[in-house]
């Protein structure tokens, strides 16, 4: 796969381990497919679309390396003509740490609540996570407005602008998380084992915000307003995800509901690897269906609305 | 008999003005709408016909077939459906009824430099580019250095774009389109960007393209260009193939169709001079008043006006054609006699003792009335008009070659027995084949 060595060069080894993961998935059941795809003898077939349309595998295999070249696009772009460059996707989370550390940890005692932990790590290792999944949730609901050009003039399968929407925040992601290495080190957090969940957890971060992202960009081709909606969306989320407080702080009789928000098992799970506790599997188990049906349902929702697209945007 | 690649049957898309095209439904008025659907359903009522008529018919009933290899332009007037055609064969939308069927690689070039980004170099947006167009890395690495080479811009390929002149970003995206390798080339207008010299060369590359054997849809304006290109054209209008067939025979079609009103030079604002005599109406017509033939006598008819009556006026006038600014210039002023008494207000007519020399295709005309040597009025491109072939005209044996102008000529023979032999043939090279 040829895009995931370019992710490589950009990115550490943490990150190829999970893009492959997402692409293999589909090379098994797509190899027919691209052989017929191949076969200039094949008629292919323009008609109008009716009912329930299956994901063309094949053609988003035929485009994968357009997955890479636009994450790649957007990430070289994004720190162009700053003097600080990259080291703003560390600036960014270690201010919002220092100042919540300050401001919930000390002046609201919410480091009383976290035990023995010190609080500037466990919120840290929260608003990693958090920030990957809240940047690549508003991301891949601007993604197609902000191709629009593209999708008005080109055909390419419309599922890889979301997607690689997500390669800015992976790469940010990926920064920032030396800090966190760094933040280990200086409150002398001994490794353990359940580090190499890290990848998995990511994955399902991906998979978390693409359920979300892939409806709302389908929804904000036709209505702008979601531009404006979405952050304000993020904003309450934030506060319903345990990444400030600890989720025991929520009332048993809560609990239920809470735990329907995939990044609650998610991030609980992280801070836990990180800081070497007992990880609530049943939460994860939780996040990890209410993640993968909420994919499920954005995958056909965007799939089903992707046809109307060149005519709404 | 090649076979056949592309095979449109009744092809059809419609906009619906309303909701999707204008998008005058919010958010809480679909909801509700949807919400109304779904409860007349639970309650076992089908739901209505949609009754608003007001959508939009861009295609409509469109069957057409392309065999491989051919190469077939597409014309028609701005909103006649051409783009909207490519757009469902490069499936960027789907048709509203009828199918379409493709076999091979289609590549379709819609606009020059899609998804190009500003920040980036040269050399990215090769990949990138070529990775939107469909090229695969390996693909796009093997033809890097021909890519660069071919546009000409070696020296600039690690600058951003941003910092390219138009034209060095229109030479590298065409570059990178030209070298796609596609069985169906689609390609929208592309030659309305850039100067003559980057129009000549996009069309020299799809005469490449053609002569390799493959497909391609060609949509254009320029009708130079499409009478080069094509050997088979299909117009369209309002949505439906109006014409199917040779260049020659579909052209004059498009032309006589665009009589394109000359707006009303009375009231035209654009205009330089002192202003001390106007033209307030002009139209190049033959001498019945109707559209002007190749090797026909035509004539200028000017309406004007002047605070001057009496005196002498002088007409200048330019025609220009789409790839020339300057075909032909003409000027009252080398008349040695002319109309004495010229009244405050009137119409003149103007016929230059030469046939039509133009050959068919659209023109445009600038004036200039000047009086005493100083100009009272000037108007670019005051009147657009166009010339046809008309029926049994001796220039029908020039088939397709296009020039902007054709001479005739008194052609003589010397014989061997001195004897002067007198013949009046078309400068053309069936001279040859007749003399031979």
């Amino acid at each position: 796969m040829p895009f995931v060595t370019v992710m490589a060069r950009e990115a550490p080894v943490l990150v190829v381990v999970t893009w492959e993961k997402t692409v293999s998935a589909s090379q098994t059941t797509t190899q027919k497919a691209i052989a017929d795809e191949v076969n200039p003898g094949q008629w292919k077939v323009l008609k109008p679309r009716k009912g329930l349309q299956m994901i063309d595998f094949a053609r988003l295999w035929q485009f994968r390396e357009l997955l890479g070249m636009l994450a790649l696009r957007d990430v070289k772009v994004r720190y162009k003509q700053t003097a600080l460059g990259a080291a703003w996707a560390i600036i960014q989370p270690v201010t919002m740490m220092v100042v919540m550390s300050l401001f919930f940890g000390r002046f609201a005692k919410m480091n009383e609540q976290v035990g023995s932990v010190p609080y500037p790590i466990f919120l840290y290792a929260a608003l990693l996570p958090w920030t990957f999944f809240a940047s690549s949730v508003t991301a891949s609901t601007n993604s197609m407005v902000v191709n629009s050009r593209m999708l008005t003039k080109i055909f390419f399968p419309r599922l890889i602008v979301p997607f690689a929407a997500t390669g800015t925040p992976l790469v940010d992601y990926a920064m920032a998380f030396i800090v966190l290495l760094a933040l280990m080190v200086w409150y002398s957090v001994s490794l353990s084992w359940q580090l190499l969940l890290l990848p998995a957890l990511v994955g399902l971060t991906i998979i978390s915000a693409m359920g979300v992202g892939l409806i709302l960009a389908a929804v904000t081709v036709r209505f702008r307003d979601f531009r404006y909606l979405v952050p304000f969306m993020i904003q309450v989320w934030f506060f319903i995800t345990p990444v400030i407080y600890p989720n025991k702080m929520v009332p048993e009789n809560w609990q239920w509901l809470i735990q329907l928000n995939p990044m609650c098992g998610i991030i609980e799970a992280f801070r836990a690897s990180v800081l070497g506790t007992a990880i609530n599997w049943s939460s994860l188990g939780m996040s990890t269906v209410v993640a993968l049906v909420g994919m499920a349902i954005g995958l056909l929702y965007f799939n089903q609305a992707q046809r109307k697209f060149a005519d709404v945007i | 008999m090649n076979p056949v690649v592309i095979d449109v049957e009744n092809l059809g898309k419609s906009y619906r003005l309303g909701s999707h095209f204008q998008l005058d439904v919010t958010l809480p008025e679909m909801i509700s709408l949807k919400a109304k659907q779904c409860f007349n359903r639970l309650r076992g009522i089908k739901p209505q016909p949609k009754t608003d008529d007001r959508h939009f018919n861009a295609l409509e009933d469109v069957s057409f077939k392309v065999t491989q290899g051919e190469v077939v332009g597409i014309i028609g007037h701005n909103g006649a459906g051409k783009s909207t055609l490519l757009k469902i064969l490069s499936e960027i939308t789907d048709p509203s009824s009828g199918q379409a069927k493709i076999r091979g690689r289609v590549a379709s070039l819609l606009e020059v430099g899609t998804g190009f980004h500003p920040e980036l170099t040269g050399r990215e947006n090769i990949y990138l580019n070529g990775s939107i167009l469909g090229m695969t890395r390996k693909e796009i690495a093997a033809k890097f250095d021909d890519i660069v080479t071919y546009s000409g811009i070696e020296k600039f390929i690690d600058t951003p774009v941003k910092r390219y002149s138009s034209g060095m970003s229109v030479r590298l995206a065409f570059s990178i389109a030209a070298h796609l390798e596609p069985e169906i080339l689609v390609i929208d207008e592309v030659l309305a960007v850039g100067d003559v010299e980057f129009q000549n060369r996009c069309l020299g590359r799809i005469q490449e393209v053609a002569n390799s054997h493959r497909t391609v849809l060609f949509v254009s304006h320029n009708m130079a260009a499409v009478q080069t290109l094509c050997k088979r054209v299909i117009m369209l209008d309002h949505g439906k193939i109006v014409a199917d067939g040779k260049p020659e025979d579909v052209i004059p079609l498009y032309i006589n169709a665009g009589q394109l009103q000359s707006e009303d030079l009375a009231t035209r604002t654009d205009r330089n001079g002192n202003g001390q005599a106007k033209i307030t109406g002009c139209s190049i017509t033959n001498l019945e008043g109707n559209q002007v033939q190749l090797g026909k006598p035509w004539q200028i008819n000017v309406e004007y006006e002047t605070i001057h009556p009496g005196d002498r006026h002088e007409f200048d006038f330019t025609i220009s054609s789409a790839n020339s600014p300057r075909v032909c210039y003409l000027s009252t002023n080398m008349l040695i006699d002319g109309p004495q008494h010229w009244p405050a207000k009137g119409t003149i007519a103007i016929r230059p003792t030469d046939p039509c020399p133009f050959w068919p295709q659209n023109y445009t005309m600038s004036t200039t009335l000047k009086h005493n040597g100083s100009i009272c009025d000037q108007m670019n491109e005051a009147v657009q008009f166009s010339v046809i072939l008309g029926e049994q005209n001796k220039y029908n044996s020039l088939g397709r070659r296009a020039s902007v102008m054709v001479l005739d000529a008194d052609v003589r023979v010397d014989e061997s027995q001195n004897s002067l032999a007198e013949n009046q043939f078309t400068a053309d090279t069936t001279f040859q084949n007749r003399a031979a």
